[in-house]
């Protein structure tokens, strides 16, 4: 995994773009599709500006003028949250068929 | 509202394994299985110097075919630093590399030559062997001699496709089929055979839903759905994105559960590494 870096501009009122240099469409497409299921983001997407480069470019349109960094946090922590409940459903899963990890 | 979630392992073998997830967002899911295949870290030998070698196939060669042997990697993941970590490591740090030998020679009146295989390495750390070990890596004929040392190391897919641990990870949408059978002709029967199940309903004049948990080709189903003259309103087949299939099968480097709970673990610390730099970034007004 590469050095991450990251760049929040503002490219017109109530609308951003995240820079996101050091990660792929793994992260654009699942931020991009959380960002865009909340109720404050009217319009979310993602671009990937060069197939060889590791940067992406997530687009956020605001329905009102709000912090954006609140938004992005918001989502993220929604991603993290379904992550932590996949990871959990997966080990009770692993656990009903009696297989471990540490085997 | 609480949203309806599932997780179920329809199949588990030693080399592949396939979950059934309802209500996971399909990025999420697809988020796991690009990680599988990019991210996931395996052991595989990174490079190898020549010290002799004098087979009919030259360094570079011989050095690319050790690069794509696979060895068991379930320990090595535990055991050894991750490839950021490694980055700028020595090679002869054992906590990032292993060490493996070949010296192999023939004498000139050898009766006939020998493949050196996999299994002729000499590795460092037993638990991290040739999961193939009859790989062919080259031919030496009476005379001919090899002597290299190679260091492997984990490493990441979205480095090189050799620290890829599986060769297949692949989400599917599952089909959805609503069936009326008090509006289905004998020509739609006949055209859904290929489907039992629908097509028994369908004659008992039964109306309902299939919601099928396994993936089935349904290029027929849809051809009889999709045409009004045939099936009409009697069968509508649906492709449903809150109902997923992940498929992960192993090269054989680890377990495919582990392969699978490796992945939702680093997916994890990549959103995570996202949110921090969030947390740090300033909003800059475009030039």
């Amino acid at each position: 995994m590469e050095e991450m870096n990251l760049i929040i501009r503002k490219i017109e009122p109530q609308t951003y773009e995240l820079e996101i240099q050091g990660e792929d469409d793994s992260i654009g497409n699942l931020l991009a599709t959380y960002l865009e299921n909340l109720d404050e983001v009217q319009l979310s997407y993602y671009s990937r500006p060069h197939v060889l480069e590791d940067k992406i470019v997530v687009y956020v349109k605001l329905k009102k003028d709000i912090d954006i960094k609140k938004v992005v946090e918001k989502a993220i922590g929604q991603i993290l949250e379904d992550i932590e409940d996949l990871r959990q459903k997966y080990l009770k899963a692993l656990e009903k068929i009696g297989v471990s990890l540490e085997q | 509202m609480e949203k309806k979630r599932s997780l179920e392992i329809l199949s588990l073998n030693e080399r592949r394994i396939t979950l059934y997830a309802e209500g996971y967002s399909l990025s999420l899911l697809n988020g796991v299985r690009r990680t599988v295949l990019s991210h996931v870290p395996t052991v595989a030998i990174d490079f190898a110097y020549f010290y002799d070698n004098n087979t009919g196939v030259p360094d570079e060669i011989i050095a690319h075919r050790l690069g794509l042997i696979v060895f068991d990697s379930n320990e090595a993941i535990k055991k050894y630093k991750s490839p950021e970590e490694c980055k700028n490591a020595d090679e002869k740090d054992s906590s990032c590399f292993v060490e493996i030998f070949l010296e192999k020679s023939l004498s000139d009146d050898a009766d006939t030559g020998v493949y050196i295989k996999a299994s002729n390495l000499i590795i460092s750390d037993p638990d991290v062997k040739p999961v193939y070990p009859e790989t062919p890596i080259v031919f030496l004929a009476p005379g001919q001699r090899i002597h290299m040392v190679a260091y492997a190391r984990l490493g990441r897919g979205a480095e090189h496709g050799k620290w890829m641990p599986a060769s297949v990870s692949i989400v599917q949408y599952l089909p959805r089929v609503e069936y009326d059978g008090s509006k289905a002709s004998e020509e739609c029967i006949k055209c859904v055979e290929a489907y039992p199940d629908l097509a028994e309903k369908l004659s008992r004049g039964e109306k309902g839903v299939i919601e099928y948990k396994r993936n089935i080709n349904t290029s027929a189903l849809r051809y009889c759905a999709d045409s009004k003259d045939i099936c009409g309103d009697a069968v509508k087949l649906y492709y449903d994105e809150n109902r997923l299939l992940l498929t992960v099968e192993t090269t054989g480097a680890l377990r495919p559960e582990i392969i699978v709970a490796e992945s939702i673990n680093t997916l994890e610390v990549r959103v995570k590494k996202v949110l921090e730099a969030v947390k740090k970034a300033g909003v800059v007004e475009r030039q």
